[in-house]
């Protein structure tokens, strides 16, 4: 399995956001690294399929990002998503998992056990709205791996989640990095340096970094501090 | 040759082609069991307060038409129908305005397919109202079908055409203002139109073809929608 990323490119009008990337990516946590405005958002749209490159392509197993079958093999979390009013958890769930194509039957056993291992079990029959933003975070989590997706994209998928959240995300992450793709962008490299297998690090709209095992540990936060300064939100 | 190139040589003979790697991958990826017809009940389930509230006004409407022994009532349907057109506004607008745009169309039936599925439930569910409407009004008012259809139908659709008109060209939240400003013009429409036909200004079967026109417009207007969603999809920053 490889997610081919061939000279991708984005541009708006004169200003190019992602600048020919060209990246084979195999099973595995993925960490895209960057400040705020780098890139990353961009990419994983494009890497979703639901922004078409300006130029460069995009495929998984010979299918192309736009590809039914592709977006079949995909979960993605965005950086903000919203949900229906008066949805419940559940709900969601049910309705993410028929819009993926899962049978009603299957489904229900399926959002039941996801609502378990993100911890929303007792919430499940609760409206979203009275849902706190980790509860949120955690349900999005959950619909994103509802169709054992072969690619994971995460955007900043840790936002919002507690210490002990977090830990118990990163256990469930490193998990699904075995069979799948998993592309975790965040700007906080504490997120991603223990369990990533490799690390991408963007800067205006490049990939300035690109390494794996141990290499990462050594200098990763030491590389990002100069290249992005050090500051708080990036 | 150098070994270099030698190696490059055997890379690229023993690379699977993109095809037989998307044959082997489909091969073990099997198909989940979801139907179109499912994705239709499921976005019908998921239509919306407003949605049963407008059905609920139409279910209305068919029974004070059923026991009117007047014949103006067909006028007055025909002013209250285009607000049912609103709901196209609402009903299409509905990802966007909740965020859930970017989930619907990451997932398996994209965010087109999921548009054309809402617009073809909205508007073609209010067509076979009109439709059906239109048969139950030829008796109150001994006119013939295909006019009743022109003279109830002709508000209803020139609204339709311009809330896709506003809501393909002007993406902010605001489009609603225009589709109500739309929508208030198309109900006093079969004012004008009662009175034009009473003083011979223009005659029914002009209406029939004008709403033959518009309809055309409408379908055409509703294809480049669907078009143009997916391009300020594919190009939002």
């Amino acid at each position: 399995m490889e997610l081919l990323l061939d000279r991708v490119t984005k541009q708006y009008s004169n200003k190019i956001v992602v600048d020919r990337i060209t990246v084979g990516l195999k099973p595995g946590v993925i960490g895209l690294l960057g400040a705020n405005g780098a890139g990353k958002t961009t990419l994983m749209r494009m890497i979703c399929g639901i922004l078409k490159p300006s130029s460069g392509s995009i495929s998984f197993e010979g299918l192309d990002a736009s590809d039914e079958m592709y977006r079949d093999a995909l979960g993605y979390l965005p950086q903000d998503f919203g949900y229906y009013p008066n949805f419940t958890g559940m709900e969601f769930l049910m309705y993410m998992a028929a819009l993926k194509g899962i049978d009603k039957k299957s489904a229900k056993s399926k959002c039941k056990g996801l609502l378990k291992i993100v911890n929303l079990e007792d919430s499940a029959n609760k409206k979203i709205k009275t849902y706190s933003g980790g509860m949120k975070q955690r349900l999005g989590i959950a619909q994103a791996v509802l169709n054992d997706p072969k690619i994971l994209i995460l955007d900043e998928p840790t936002a919002g989640l507690d210490p002990k959240e977090r830990v118990r995300f990163r256990n469930l992450i490193a998990e699904l990095g075995k069979d799948a793709i998993v592309i975790l962008s965040t700007h906080i490299v504490s997120d991603v340096e223990h369990i990533a297998d490799r690390i991408l690090m963007m800067k205006d709209g490049n990939i300035i970094f690109d390494g794996n095992g141990a290499e990462i540990h050594e200098n990763l936060e030491e590389l990002y501090l100069k290249e992005f300064g050090g500051t708080d939100d990036e | 040759m150098t070994e270099k190139d030698m190696k490059e040589l055997l890379k690229d003979a023993y690379r699977i082609s993109p095809t037989k790697r998307e044959k082997v991958f489909l091969k073990k990826h099997e198909k989940r069991s979801m139907h179109i017809w499912d994705v239709l009940v499921l976005e019908f389930k998921y239509m919306g307060v407003r949605s049963a509230l407008s059905c609920a006004l139409l279910i209305f409407l068919f029974c004070v038409i059923l026991f009117s022994k007047k014949s103006e009532i067909m006028w007055y349907f025909s002013g209250i129908l285009p607000i049912s057109g609103l709901l196209l506004t609402t009903g299409l607008g509905r990802s966007e305005r909740y965020g859930m745009h970017e989930l619907e169309a990451a997932s398996r039936f994209s965010l087109r397919f999921i548009k054309a599925v809402r617009m073809f439930l909205l508007g073609g569910s209010t067509l076979v109202i009109l439709i059906a409407f239109s048969f139950l009004l030829q008796e109150k008012t001994n006119l013939g079908f295909l006019t009743i259809l022109g003279l109830v139908g002709l508000p209803y659709m020139l609204n339709a055409l311009g809330i896709l008109m506003i809501t393909r060209r002007w993406h902010e939240k605001e489009n609603i203002f225009g589709c109500l400003a739309i929508t208030g013009v198309t109900c006093m429409l079969p004012a004008l139109m009662e009175k034009a036909i009473s003083i011979h200004v223009i005659e029914p079967f002009v209406i029939v073809i004008i709403l033959a026109a518009i309809t055309a417009l409408t379908v055409r207007e509703s294809l480049l929608f669907i078009k143009g969603r997916e391009d300020v999809l594919w190009n939002f920053c």
